[in-house]
């Protein structure tokens, strides 16, 4: 029992975690007894900083920190010989693993389990919004289903499942082992389960889970109850975690691309997480920022955001869409990365206008840090700022549009395999174009003045998000569900996943524009009687979007058991990724690859993208044990 | 590909995109066009709307044109390949400049629009407008130079025609104060005071909307916006100043202590058969049996007792808002109704 207690693992995780937050208590309480203050026992204060301590306790258990411990302290480091590369069975996933595979698909699979959870709490709130008045939920626990709705959907499931299929996909498309920093990515996974763990637990606090919105207005969530404060810091986890990935990323792609490749021989998908990774490392500290400025708000009475005491709420407001506007690039960023890959290989097309797909994503990069305040445009901010934020906004249309125009143009004369991943893309295509559209109609000041924080905002952002990133994961998963596991999915199923959904996504958010220019505001529980009929047909809707993706959910499992054994390139793409075994060996390339041109040349007579030379002699005499990985799945 | 086929797409672009630029004007989108204003709003909206179409028929159409004309199919050879087309430099400037252009000429478009919603009118009337869970209070300060100084809780009642000039801030938390009717809307916001201004044209009643949420009684936080004719805006202000039918705490008839629970908005989450209260999220005030002291407590400072099983969500703003009149008023009014 000792050695188990003393080695990383779940014991240990456990035992670590009660320390944590023994250490936290026992710090709140020694300090206000210390000071002498009434009260010292208090709860708010006490789960503040619990809320610190356990989940650090829990990932040093878990043995997130062991090696830099063990560093630091002067004491021998093992030496690192990636035994622990690769996952052998299942129990594997659940330990701290460096493998930047092993971590794609941790990262994937937990972030699912979030998009669920997150799925099942709208269902519950639509089903309340069936009729209008009061069915079976009161306002408190309303306002709470759809703020985690929001906060599941984005900061545990949308921004990191991108960072997860990056991860899987990322390094074998630039012909690297590994990430650059195998433990630092190791613990921007495990920072995830924390923050999703943090917010479900929310629920369990006293007055209910937060129910700001997730955009946690102040001063309203200096006043909320406990679960605000599980928000707060569960933000801070899940900011952690994305900073980190994106270093990552960064430093990945710029130090550790296979020779011969140089950026403009880079596969879409790289451009596109290096164009979301500087999103992510420059607008994270901001997010991070706002909601310490609320938990020292609220523990400490710092009065940030208190206009009685000079504080200023609008303030608030800047600094959180500083941002979160960009997230939405980081949301969608990915995605766009994800559909050039798949319109290119199941067209059988260079990409067209390589270079100004690069350029455009990077303009994107640029302008998407100067349109924060078109969130505020009714908000009691200066009225000047609204013009030029408009222009700035109704901008991202066009290097926007030269992606899809591109994407387009790929198509054009092509040799087009209708598969399932083509037709998430074509899909994705459809509604982003819906989405992009109402996004200047939301740009424009008056009319968005009209219908800020109503449905047609709602609507809006479902059309860009779940239209949009939505649909570019599930052409990622479909294209890169072989490689990955080695599985063919089945296509009749994902025919029908894909047209399920498609329809009853429609159903569920479009009428959300009718309802929002007549009136509709959001984030409310009960409504005005003339919109009952809508809302009746997108919660049956969206009962029926929820079933649809069950079939994804059981396709997964069963061709990952039992699927038709993929080849090494079903798709007969160009990219490196295709070029070894599904799934790739532990140490990705047995040969190192040696890139000699570009990553689309479908069609151009004997053009290569990749060719692999044998191995120096000196990592040839270490060469593990190939392939195999994961054969008892 | 037949040229049959080419006429025949190039038809069904122009018909479908036809089609829905024609409904796009015909369909009723919107509410009731209260002021001038709206008008412009409503046709920005359609323009917008209009101009958005043929971009969204024409990728479709390529799309589908795509998926006909270039899928492979089984007698290809397994092998095929589309054409090695890496790009044309003037393709891609134009789908750069005509959309940019298209973009700056919508934005400078609408930014003419938006002047003339918001220009200033000359004698508005000036009304404070202050946001509070879950209420709006309003000030009736002057009409042109005349100096009105009226304040009420429950209807926003206005003539006809004059042009209106709201000051909006806030108690406490963010609220929104929204007119669908004037496609109008601004955040109160504790320590700023931001303007609004329109003209309403219609006499009628219409909604007013908070849309920021502000706690758990937001869905209830909604208003009645009265468009009069000014003889009965006259009659209005009158029984207003005398103390009427307002409640505002005059010392003539003296507060009414049911009056003040409803437009305060109490009865949105306490049930109390005597004023129609009806909500759930507070406990229910019917037989709850309290002694003044303790109902002044709960409505001063709410958070000191907090009754079993309910979340401490109650604003602790009315305190603040009520005069000491009407407190004692509410006191008095609650201690007998819930007996």
């Amino acid at each position: 029992m000792a050695v188990t207690l003393r080695s990383p693992g779940w014991y240990r995780a456990a035992l670590s975690t009660l320390i944590g937050a023994a250490f936290g208590c026992g710090l709140v309480v020694g300090l206000r007894a210390l000071f002498g203050w009434d009260e010292i026992v208090q709860a708010e204060s006490i789960v503040s900083v619990v809320l610190i301590t356990a989940p650090l306790g829990f990932l040093y258990g878990i043995g997130c920190f062991d090696y830099w411990i063990h560093w630091a302290a002067g004491r021998p480091t093992y030496v690192d010989d990636h035994s622990d590369h690769g996952a052998r069975s299942w129990k594997d996933y659940f330990r701290v693993n460096t493998d930047h595979k092993v971590i794609g698909i941790q990262y994937v699979v937990t972030t699912f389990f979030f998009f669920f959870v997150g799925g099942l709490l709208a269902m519950t709130f639509r089903a309340e919004l069936i009729e209008p008045g009061r069915q079976f939920i009161d306002a408190q626990t309303f306002n709470a289903l759809f703020s985690a709705h929001a906060a599941f959907m984005i900061f545990t499931f949308m921004v990191p499942v991108f960072a997860g299929i990056a991860n899987y996909v990322l390094p074998l498309m630039i012909g690297a082992p590994d990430m650059a920093f195998p433990r630092l990515n190791a613990l921007s996974f495990w920072f995830l389960p924390v923050a999703g763990v943090l917010m479900m637990a929310s629920f369990l606090a006293p007055g209910g889970a937060f129910a700001t919105g997730w955009t946690a207005y102040a001063p309203l969530s200096d006043q909320a109850p406990m679960g605000q404060t599980f928000f707060a810091v569960a933000v801070q986890f899940a900011g952690a975690s994305s900073i980190a990935t994106a270093i990552n990323f960064l430093v990945t792609i710029v130090t550790m691309r296979a020779p011969g490749m140089t950026f403009w021989r880079m596969p879409m998908l790289a451009w596109a997480n290096f164009a979301t990774s500087l999103l992510v490392v420059l607008a994270t500290p901001f997010i991070a920022g706002s909601q310490f400025m609320i938990l020292f708000d609220r523990a400490l009475g710092m009065n940030f955001f208190d206009a009685v005491q000079g504080g200023d709420s609008v303030m608030y407001q800047h600094v959180f869409w500083f941002y979160s506007h960009p997230a939405v690039y980081i949301m969608v960023l990915p995605g766009f990365g994800i559909i050039s890959e798949v319109i290119s290989t199941h067209a059988r097309k260079p990409i067209f206008g390589y270079r100004m797909m690069a350029f455009s994503l990077l303009a994107i990069v640029v302008l998407g840090f100067s349109v924060w305040a078109h969130h505020m445009f009714v908000a009691s901010m200066q009225d000047w700022i609204r013009i030029p934020m408009m222009f700035t906004t109704m901008l991202i249309a066009v290097p926007t549009g030269v992606k899809i125009f591109s994407w387009l143009g790929t198509m054009w004369r092509g040799a087009i395999h209708l598969r399932v991943p083509m037709m998430w893309a074509l899909g994705f295509i459809t509604m982003f174009v819906l989405g992009g559209i109402s996004g200047v109609m939301v740009a424009v000041v008056p009319f968005d003045i009209h219908v800020s924080d109503t449905y047609f905002i709602v609507a809006h952002f479902h059309y860009v998000l779940f239209g949009g990133s939505m649909f570019t994961i599930f052409a990622g998963i479909y294209h890169w569900f072989p490689k990955m596991t080695g599985r063919m999915l089945n296509d009749t199923l994902g025919k029908w996943h894909f047209w399920l959904t498609f329809i009853f996504f429609n159903l569920t958010f479009g009428p959300m524009h009718l309802v929002g220019l007549e009136g509709m505001p959001r984030r409310v529980a009960d409504y005005a009687s003339e919109f009952a009929a809508w809302n009746a047909i997108m919660s049956f809707a969206s009962f029926a979007l929820g079933l649809s993706t069950l079939i994804f959910v059981y396709n997964v499992i069963v061709s990952w058991r039992s699927g038709k054994p993929a080849e090494s390139n079903p798709w007969r793409a160009q990219t490196l990724e295709w070029q070894i075994s599904s799934p790739p060996p532990i140490f990705n390339f047995d040969e190192v690859p040696t890139v000699v041109g570009h990553p689309y040349e479908y069609g151009v007579p004997g053009a290569r993208h990749g060719i692999f030379k044998h191995p120096e002699p000196l990592a040839a005499a270490k060469a593990p044990v190939p392939a195999g990985v994961g054969d008892d799945d | 590909m037949k040229a049959s086929h080419r006429i025949a797409g190039i038809v069904a672009v122009v018909v479908s995109s036809v089609f829905l630029i024609a409904f796009t004007y015909a369909y009723d989108w919107f509410p009731t066009q209260l002021t001038p204003g709206s008008g412009k709003i409503d046709g920005l909206y359609k323009l917008l709307t209009a101009v958005s179409i043929p971009f969204f028929v024409l990728i479709v159409a390529f799309m589908v044109f795509c998926l006909v004309e270039f899928r492979v199919d089984p007698s290809d050879p397994p092998d095929k390949d589309g054409e090695p087309i890496h790009g044309s430099t003037r393709i891609e400037l134009i789908w750069t400049g005509v959309p940019l252009l298209v973009i700056l000429l919508l934005g400078i478009y609408s930014w003419v629009v938006l002047d003339k919603v918001e220009a200033k009118q000359k004698n508005p009337m000036v009304i404070n407008v202050t946001g509070q869970q879950y209420i709006w209070n309003y000030e009736y300060v002057k009409n042109g130079s005349e100096k009105l100084g009226v304040k009420t809780s429950s209807d926003l009642v206005v003539p006809v025609n004059k042009p209106l000039e709201f000051r909006i801030t806030s108690l406490d938390v963010i609220h929104s104060f929204w007119v669908p009717a004037a496609r109008l809307k601004r955040d109160a916001t504790a320590g700023v005071v931001t303007p609004l201004r329109f003209t309403p044209e219609k006499t009628g009643s219409y909604d007013i909307v908070c849309t920021e949420l502000c706690g758990v009684g937001h869905s209830t936080m909604r208003g009645r916006l009265k468009v009069v004719s000014t003889a009965d805006w006259v009659k209005w202000l009158k029984a207003q100043k005398s103390g009427g039918a307002g409640g505002g705490g005059t010392p003539g008839g003296g507060p009414d202590g049911k009056q003040i629970f409803t437009s305060n908005g109490c009865g949105g989450c306490h049930k109390l058969a005597a004023a129609d209260g009806a909500g759930t999220t507070g406990p229910a005030l019917d037989g709850a049996g309290l002694s003044a002291d303790e109902l002044r407590e709960s409505i001063v400072d709410p958070g000191a007792k907090i009754a079993n099983g309910f979340p401490n969500v109650m604003p602790a703003t009315f305190g603040k808002s009520l005069s000491k009149e009407e407190l004692d008023a509410l006191v008095k009014f609650l201690a007998e109704a819930g007996k």
